[in-house]
């Protein structure tokens, strides 16, 4: 993946790559099928030898549904060859190359200073969408690319992981033309099958019962306009309300109308940002909190996070100490409490990821089920923890984090 | 996630100090005191107006005063003697809205990892 129109290989310096074609890394066939079997390509830098840490790439899958994000130049990499060693999101621009300076080539030093400059031209961009939920792009992937490249056997259960809600008819397994015809009859009503919060299903679509009822899909401004035009007929109409706050959950049912009107023009339908209808320029929100208060510890490292139905706090507890869970007997438990204030309440109890013992040592995570209870997204909660060595205990502390 | 972009060419002669001069104030964020690290801002002093490098773990919102641009970097694996290779993360503690529209260059395997925290399209996750 190369662009080489792009600014960024002209500005403010201008980059006058040497092109060679080289035979093209045996991934991007298996990748992409068809794929040439020679790649253009120019060196960025010169390696030093057979050790050399890994760059970073990224997937294309949905990368600029929105012009948000753009891809800029791929590379030589161990996954496809549309993935992204330079991009942009936002003000944001990745440069993916690891190396040492006098590494670079003449065109490798001007393309990272113009990524440098580029990522000042952005000042102000706002990343708008975030990279949180499956597209149906990777579903297409599983189906098309992927799926052939595991024995006939294991097949139905890679669909499976990427497909829920339904059996499989054996026959997808062996058959690319039926998997084409079975997952177009479903695409325009995908949509996942949780929120993310389970890791085994975290990356699975299903079919919207609701919307196939409705017979429109979740992309289409159409479906908006249905919407709308059931709700006028009836406020309380029970296919609209469930489908509107699924794919529009920042508006009232009694407010879609104008909001539909008002915002028409600059409406989109992001899949990776959570399956949701949004407004261009509005920035994207972070699912992390972030401490308020309590002091940093040098012990612990703790992290926050929350989907619609569950929070997750991380904790990276340095070697040599641990903390406990309440398996745990005649021990101090870390505490997670939901706080006043938030527009969630706490909607069970938490799940931790400790030992036996109900020990919890270097990276562990505590789930917390939640329940929304107003229309807002701010969530503010505590916790409470002690940290324990082999001879004794540090006074217990309280770390509030929210968002 | 490996890359290189063609690897092939041979090593480039040696030449005259490059003249490319950006008039930017940068802050580098990445592994402090490691020969990385300071190659990385030896080169920017070269190349921009001014260089200021700080710890990635202890970044802060005030840090990004009379800055143009910030640089997050780090080492993608951790290279202690006799230690086993890793990832390694600085944990930059500043987060998606602490940034946004703030110039950011991500490079390396913090790169990585500040977008897998934040979701951005540019992760390590989707890569």
């Amino acid at each position: 993946m190369l662009r080489p129109d792009h600014p960024i290989f002209r500005q403010p310096f201008v980059v006058t790559p040497s092109f060679e074609r080289i035979p093209s890394p045996d991934n991007f066939e298996r990748w992409q099928p068809g794929f040439p079997d020679t790649v253009e390509t120019f060196a960025i830098f010169t390696p030093r030898g057979d050790k050399e840490e890994p760059g970073l790439v990224t997937s294309d899958a949905g990368f600029e549904s929105l012009p948000d994000a753009e891809l800029v130049l791929g590379g030589i990499n161990m996954k496809g060859p549309r993935y992204a060693a330079v991009a942009r999101h936002g003000s944001f621009v990745m440069w993916g190359f690891h190396c040492l300076p006098e590494q670079l080539t003449d065109s490798g030093r001007r393309l990272f200073l113009n990524s440098l400059a580029y990522a000042v031209a952005h000042r102000g961009a706002q990343v708008e969408t975030l990279r949180q939920r499956p597209t149906r792009d990777e579903l297409d992937r599983a189906f098309e690319v992927f799926v052939d490249q595991y024995p006939a056997e294991q097949r139905l259960g890679v669909l499976t992981r990427h497909l829920g809600g339904e059996a499989l008819p054996p026959a997808l397994a062996a058959d690319a033309a039926a998997r084409r015809s079975w997952l177009a009859a479903r695409r325009p009503f995908l949509h996942p099958v949780d929120d993310g919060s389970n890791w085994s299903t975290a990356h699975q679509l299903a079919v919207d019962p609701q919307l196939q009822q409705l017979g429109v899909g979740n992309a289409s401004l159409d479906l908006l306009d249905r919407l709308a035009a059931r709700l006028a007929a009836d406020a309380d109409d029970q296919l609209a309300t469930t489908l509107l706050q699924r794919y529009v959950p920042d508006v009232p049912p009694a407010a879609f109308a104008d909001w539909l009107r008002t915002e028409r023009e600059r409406l989109y339908f992001t899949e990776a940002g959570g399956w949701v209808w949004r407004v261009r320029g509005t920035p994207a929100s972070s699912p992390r909190l972030r401490r308020v208060d309590g002091e940093a510890d040098q012990l612990l490292r703790l992290d926050a996070s929350s989907t619609e139905s569950t929070l997750t706090i991380t904790l990276r507890v340095q070697q040599g100490w641990h903390a406990w869970s309440p398996k745990a007997k005649d021990q101090s438990p870390v505490k997670v409490a939901v706080l006043p204030g938030s527009s969630f309440v706490a909607a069970g109890e938490p799940s931790f990821t400790d030992d036996e013992h109900g020990m919890l040592t270097g990276y562990s995570e505590i789930q917390l089920p939640i329940r929304r209870t107003d229309q807002g997204r701010r969530l503010r909660v505590a916790v409470t923890y002690t940290l324990c060595d082999e001879a004794t205990c540090k006074p217990p502390r309280t770390v509030v984090l929210e968002r | 996630m490996l890359l290189a972009f063609a690897l092939s060419l041979p090593a480039p002669c040696p030449q005259e100090p490059p003249a490319e001069h950006l008039p930017l104030r940068v802050l580098y964020a990445g592994n402090a005191g490691t020969p990385y690290s300071k190659a990385w801002t030896t080169f920017l002093a070269a190349h921009t107006d001014t260089v200021r490098a700080v710890a990635g773990r202890t970044l802060q919102p005030a840090d990004l005063v009379d800055v143009d641009v910030l640089i997050l970097d780090g080492e993608v694996e951790d290279h202690t003697p006799g230690g086993e290779m890793q990832l390694v993360s600085e944990h930059v503690p500043l987060q998606l809205r602490d940034l946004q529209g703030v110039p950011v260059l991500l490079m390396g395997g913090e790169g990585g990892f500040f977008s897998d925290d934040n979701q951005l399209k540019t992760s390590w996750r989707h890569g």
